[in-house]
């Protein structure tokens, strides 16, 4: 069954959470923490850890362990911000 | 249909919740069950452990209980609770996101969660809490990897070492937990070698060797730590390795190494650290009942050791200090699924006792026997000190919330 990850086609089981099919798979970066940049990935699996966030099928924060594999569905890995920069001043 | 006003909402579709929710369903009550879970069962889903000559399913555990409440609920998987106001009199609401739920009665049965164990290197990928290897391999045949290390030898790893048993690993070892800070609430290795000790008694068949090597009194556990073989013995088809210790946790984008150093048989760190390399870490600090729900319905709480943390002070019905809100399960103290659905049958009595049903004594003797039967039936406890617990946490909830 059809899904994309970060705009490339994916195949899967349907039913199995998001986040076990992408850890079965090898993914085990599944975003970026947003104040450090470190990668982080599936870590308790039941929803209580919010570690495991995705943005699915558009809708930011989803929980990756939570949410079963529907056929087309569009994963995306949520990236830090961009670094911050300073201009020198004129 | 669903009805404006619910009979009960039962927040948790584990063992406790779909038991109460079965009783509840077979009085004709109207019941919305609800779980954050894709699909029902909670943890004992992925239970799965020989006991004797036979063997505990967990998923044909739930089976049975999806069975027995049928249709007689209404669904709301893949949905959090997020808070519950009103009271008995008037009704509670129970926040669900999209919706918000009316109900007369509530139950509360929202398990368990695992206690943290903080290290350097703990958030990488590759990192898992234990109960997600077991929810990983029991529940979708997924291995968590092919090298890795249990850290924290109690016995919520220990089952999971077992359960991981026919995961065709290369290595699983099982290692203390650093020392420090963050780890500061387990004690010392001294303190979790005897509380291991003290856990023995009650040990099934498959930790028998670690029994036996920390019986008796702890200079006897010292002699047979200094022998302790470095490379450890096999437990469960894992590796005990009692006298290493995990510092930390190295990789990049996921784990590849953990750096251990021997312990000596005081409990001491002894030479110099090395790394081996892994593909997955388990972190099992162990178990705490999850109550967010019931503090913020103010239930009155009391901390108890033995139960693995703060709890709800209930009735002998298992009812709250608010009138209406009951609990039942892993959220009264960290016990078997065993004990989770005798208290989910006990609890989905009270709440039908509360809508107005008249409970014949046997039925509620029965209840009650029932969760002693699978007190005696556990493979293992979670915690030393249970009965005690127990005890205290019955004489506080008679004089606080009353019989």
């Amino acid at each position: 069954m059809r899904f994309w990850l970060d705009g490339i086609e994916r195949r899967g089981p349907a039913g199995v959470p998001v986040g076990f099919v992408l850890f079965a798979q090898g993914e085990r970066v599944l975003g970026w923490n947003e104040v450090t940049g470190a990668a982080r990935g599936l870590y308790c699996g039941i929803g209580h850890c919010f570690e495991c966030r995705v943005t699915i099928d558009g809708i930011r924060d989803q929980r990756a362990c939570l949410v079963p594999l529907t056929a087309e569905m569009r994963i995306s890995r949520q990236t830090p911000p961009l670094p911050l920069t300073f201009e020198d001043a004129p | 249909m669903s009805p404006a006003v619910y009979d009960a909402v039962v927040v948790g579709a584990g063992p406790a919740g779909l038991a109460a929710a079965g009783t509840l369903a077979g009085r004709g009550h109207s019941v919305l069950l609800v779980d954050e879970g894709p699909v029902p069962g909670g943890r004992l889903k992925a239970q799965w452990y020989r006991l004797g000559s036979t063997v505990w399913d967990g998923a044909q555990e739930v089976r049975r209980l999806v069975n027995g409440v049928a249709g007689g609920a209404t669904w709301r998987l893949g949905t959090s609770a997020q808070a519950i106001s009103g009271s008995a009199e008037g009704g509670f609401a129970v926040d669900l996101g999209r919706e918000t739920a009316r109900a007369r009665t509530v139950l509360i049965a929202t398990g368990a969660t695992e206690v943290p164990l903080p290290m350097p290197g703990w958030t990488m990928p590759g990192v898992l809490a234990v109960g997600a290897a077991q929810t990983l391999w029991r529940g979708w045949h997924i291995p968590p990897g092919t090298r890795g290390v249990i850290v924290g030898a109690n016995p919520l790893g220990f089952a999971v070492a077992q359960e991981l048993a026919d995961a065709e690993l290369a290595s699983l070892a099982v290692v203390m937990p650093p020392g420090g800070m963050a780890t500061a609430h387990l004690g010392s290795v001294g303190a979790q070698w005897d509380r291991l000790l003290a856990l023995a008694a009650g040990a099934p068949p498959w930790a028998k060797p670690v029994a036996r090597l920390l019986q008796a009194r702890p200079r006897w556990r010292r002699a047979a730590l200094r022998w302790f073989p470095s490379r450890g013995i096999r437990v469960a088809g894992a590796r005990l390795q009692l006298t290493r210790q995990a510092l930390a946790l190295e990789g990049g984008d996921r784990v590849e190494a953990v750096v251990l150093q021997r312990l000596d048989a005081g409990g001491e760190p002894v030479g110099a650290p090395w790394r081996e390399a892994v593909d997955f870490v388990l972190l099992a600090g162990g178990l705490r009942p999850l109550g967010e729900l019931l503090g913020q319905v103010g239930a009155a709480m009391g901390y108890y050791e033995g139960l693995g943390g703060d709890v709800p002070l209930v009735t002998s019905r298992l009812a709250t200090s608010r009138p209406g809100v009951f609990s039942a399960g892993s959220t009264l103290g960290i016990e078997s699924a065993r004990v989770a659905m005798a208290q989910g049958g006990l609890a989905g009595l009270g709440m039908a006792a509360q809508l107005g049903d008249v409970i014949p004594d046997d039925a509620w003797r029965g209840a009650r026997a029932a969760i002693h039967t699978a007190r005696r039936q556990v493979p293992f406890t979670f915690q030393p000190g249970l009965e005690g617990a127990h005890d205290r946490h019955r004489r506080d909830s008679a004089r606080e919330v009353g019989p």
